[in-house]
């Protein structure tokens, strides 16, 4: 039985290995900064800091396990990759812990795999956690409608409408909430 | 995961999500005026980030530098080596040269000088006769 045809990657559409240190390379003091600031809101609900999600993420970028399309901007790249980094490493730890998990008669399994992974794992959320959030901007009626409506998956025009908001103040707006909660929870929500 | 931790992490994505796009389409001045706000740098958070990006080539580098050596360990434990006869070598060198007039011409020279060759030295040079008899064949085969 035949398995599935693996993906044949076209070699123009993707940076090679010494193209992507080039692009790499050539980051700006911005693009460096950004992407800090998205890995930072990526951990928020993880037990992962900052600077392992960038670590893990530019290894599988330098080691070719992460094709980089030629399309595609750094930053989204990067944003992609990280969700990417942090879904698959999830799916490790649940896999071990399944591996590891006793049997019905609750009997550890002979041959367990020991859990030598540090073990990415996503933070329980409360809504005491979500409440927190919205705390933080008790001092801004705006801000707290904004971040509700995106909660409960209003999209930016619907938002604009909404708060009679320009793009302008939006954005605004938008900055001061992520300055806050990153000020708050520079290492994410704690356990 | 329970429905309701669910629910939560869906929220807390969407807002995840948005505040992302934010820092994507802030422009860069901005952001570096941020950093200068919060650090008294603007260039503190991006020279950390270079030292990270560093720091994760140089472990792929290395990591692919372990690879290359057991890779080239399994070749050289895979090539058979080359064991011939050597008794004798310079009575079967001098034959060896006698039946083949277009041997290498080094290997010639260095035979013809053969009242100062050492049996080691014989034994070397029908050995590399044996390596080039090899290599032609397998050139020959491709």
């Amino acid at each position: 039985m035949s398995g599935p045809e693996p993906e044949v990657k076209e070699p123009n559409n993707y940076y090679s290995i010494e193209e992507v240190r080039e692009q790499l390379s050539n980051l700006t003091d911005a693009e460096l900064t950004k992407l800090q600031k998205i890995a930072q809101s990526y951990i928020f609900d993880y037990n992962l800091n900052t600077e392992d999600l960038l670590f893990i993420t530019f290894e599988k970028v330098y080691d070719g396990s992460r094709n980089w399309p030629k399309n595609l901007k750094v930053l989204k790249f990067f944003q992609n990759t990280m969700q990417s980094v942090l879904d698959n490493e999830l799916k490790k730890v649940k896999e071990e812990l399944l591996l590891n998990s006793p049997n019905e008669d609750g009997e550890e399994p002979i041959n367990s795999i020991p859990d030598n992974s540090a073990g990415i794992e996503n933070k329980i959320i409360t809504e005491q956690e979500i409440d927190n959030i919205f705390s933080l901007f008790n001092d801004d009626k705006i801000a707290k409608e904004l971040i509700e409506g995106r909660m409960e998956n209003l999209n930016k025009k619907e938002l604009l409408e909404l708060l009679n908001l320009t793009d302008v103040e939006y954005e605004s707006k938008l900055k001061k909430i992520r300055r806050r909660i990153s000020k708050k929870y520079p290492k994410g929500i704690d356990l | 995961m329970s429905n309701e931790q669910n629910f939560l992490k869906d929220k807390l994505e969407r807002l995840k999500e948005e505040l992302i796009e934010n820092i994507i389409n802030t422009p860069d001045s901005e952001i570096l005026n941020e950093v200068k706000e919060d650090y008294g740098d603007s260039t503190f958070i991006a020279n950390k980030v270079r030292e990270i990006m560093k720091n994760s080539q140089i472990k792929v580098g290395k990591s692919r530098l372990e690879f290359a050596k057991e890779e080239l360990k399994k070749l050289d434990n895979k090539s058979p080596k080359i064991t011939i006869d050597t008794n004798n070598a310079k009575e079967k060198l001098a034959k060896l040269l006698n039946e083949n007039p277009d041997l290498d011409e080094n290997l010639l020279l260095a035979a013809r000088s053969g009242e100062e060759l050492s049996e080691n030295d014989a034994k070397t040079i029908l050995e590399d006769i044996e390596e080039l008899k090899k290599q032609s064949n397998q050139n020959g085969n491709k």
